[in-house]
């Protein structure tokens, strides 16, 4: 009967063991500067269970972020260290992303690991894309650009894709806000199109910016309830 | 002899009933069975582009440049969070004269990044019927093509 007790004590306590992977935090912040084209970053997170782990994969949820672990193994109470690394790109204001950590405990298959990304912003176009319908009269619109990085910034020329518009531009505060109003020459056609607003940003990155246009046709529920 | 056995009887009905009690009270227990996850209001399945559309729909890849390079659905247009603008604007005749259904993908179940792409294209273009493929990349290579 000892042997019969001693299993089921391995029974019982294989039950309740479980591992637990665990970060300090909520999630981890990443705050790029404007002229980063990566960003890096280590994090420690600790197995809070009393069974040791093993980490079977990790998957991005953002082929913008790549994340990766010290050890494939983690024992109880050991605390581990992950570096995550973030292409910036043209992500602009905060982005929640994640990552998830696949591993051999039933009890925590999954473990999710949250990531904020807050990027600044320094060109800011609102709206960014204009829109006609089809048959609508062809008047103007306009779009701001307002420059919000730490330096001032010009538009130093526009150019169109399309010639079915024209266009011009005045700023509004000197180097801080530029007014862009577009005219279409008839919205008789399905049209995509692009302004091209070139910057003398010191930034590379900043210098080219895009706003969009279009002319389409009317959604059936607007149609029918114009 | 008998004895052996009956505990060893004992044990298992013991061990199952350890795992039925954990199965019905765990917070998250898995599922006994596979069951196909239903797909969400913008997702399409490889099958459904199939029967819909005979697979004639305009495919737009949401991954990273080196994942597109590495391989892609052909004809895909390579359509990304990190330089969306900048890619858009080289697609913009493509999707003026597009009359069929555009399909985002990026690589597997889990990535978010294909539904992001959907909704900025949504947001910037007057584009229609745009769904985001179930199972990225890893279902298109999964059918074999």
């Amino acid at each position: 009967m000892p042997a019969f007790r001693l299993i089921l004590l391995a029974l019982a306590s294989s039950a309740i063991a479980h591992a637990e992977l665990t970060l300090g935090v909520p999630a981890i912040e990443l705050k790029p500067k404007p002229e980063d084209e990566e960003v890096e970053t280590t994090f420690k997170f600790r197995n809070k269970g009393d069974k040791t782990v093993k980490i079977l994969g990790l998957e991005s949820a953002c082929s913008c972020l790549s994340s990766e672990l010290d050890k494939a193994e983690y024992q109880p109470g050991e605390e581990g260290t992950g570096r995550a690394s973030f292409k910036v790109s043209t992500f602009v204001g905060r982005h929640e992303k994640f990552v998830t950590v696949s591993t051999d405990d039933p009890k925590q298959p999954e473990w999710q690991i949250n990531f904020i990304l807050d990027v600044p912003a320094v060109v800011d176009i609102k709206p960014k894309t204009l829109q006609w319908f089809i048959g609508d009269e062809a008047k103007p619109k306009a779009c701001q650009v307002q420059f919000t990085g730490a330096e001032p910034m010009k538009i130093v020329k526009i150019t169109a894709t399309r010639e079915n518009v024209s266009f011009d531009w005045k700023e509004l505060k000197e180097g801080r806000e530029y007014l862009v109003t577009v005219t279409p020459k008839t919205t008789q056609d399905i049209t995509m199109g692009a302004l091209k607003i070139e910057t003398n940003s010191a930034i590379a990155k900043y210098r080219h910016q895009l706003a969009f246009f279009s002319i389409s046709r009317k959604p059936e529920a607007q149609a029918a309830n114009p | 002899m008998l004895i052996a056995i009956r505990q060893a009887l004992i044990l298992l009905m013991l061990a199952v009933a350890a795992a039925w009690g954990t199965h019905a009270w765990h917070p998250r227990a898995p599922a006994l069975y596979l069951v196909q996850e239903p797909l969400r209001d913008d997702e399409v399945s490889m099958q459904a582009i199939q029967e819909r559309w005979k697979g004639d729909v305009l495919w737009i890849d949401a991954r990273i440049q080196e994942q597109f390079d590495a391989g892609h659905v052909p004809g895909a247009l390579l359509l990304n969070e990190q330089k969306f603008d900048e890619q858009l604007f080289g697609h913009l005749d493509t999707l003026q004269a597009n009359a069929k259904p555009v399909i985002i993908y990026c690589s597997a179940a889990k990535c978010e990044a294909s539904r992001h792409v959907l909704e900025r294209l949504k947001q910037t273009l007057p584009v229609e019927n745009v769904f985001v493929l179930k199972g990225g990349w890893q279902a298109w290579k999964a059918t074999g093509k």
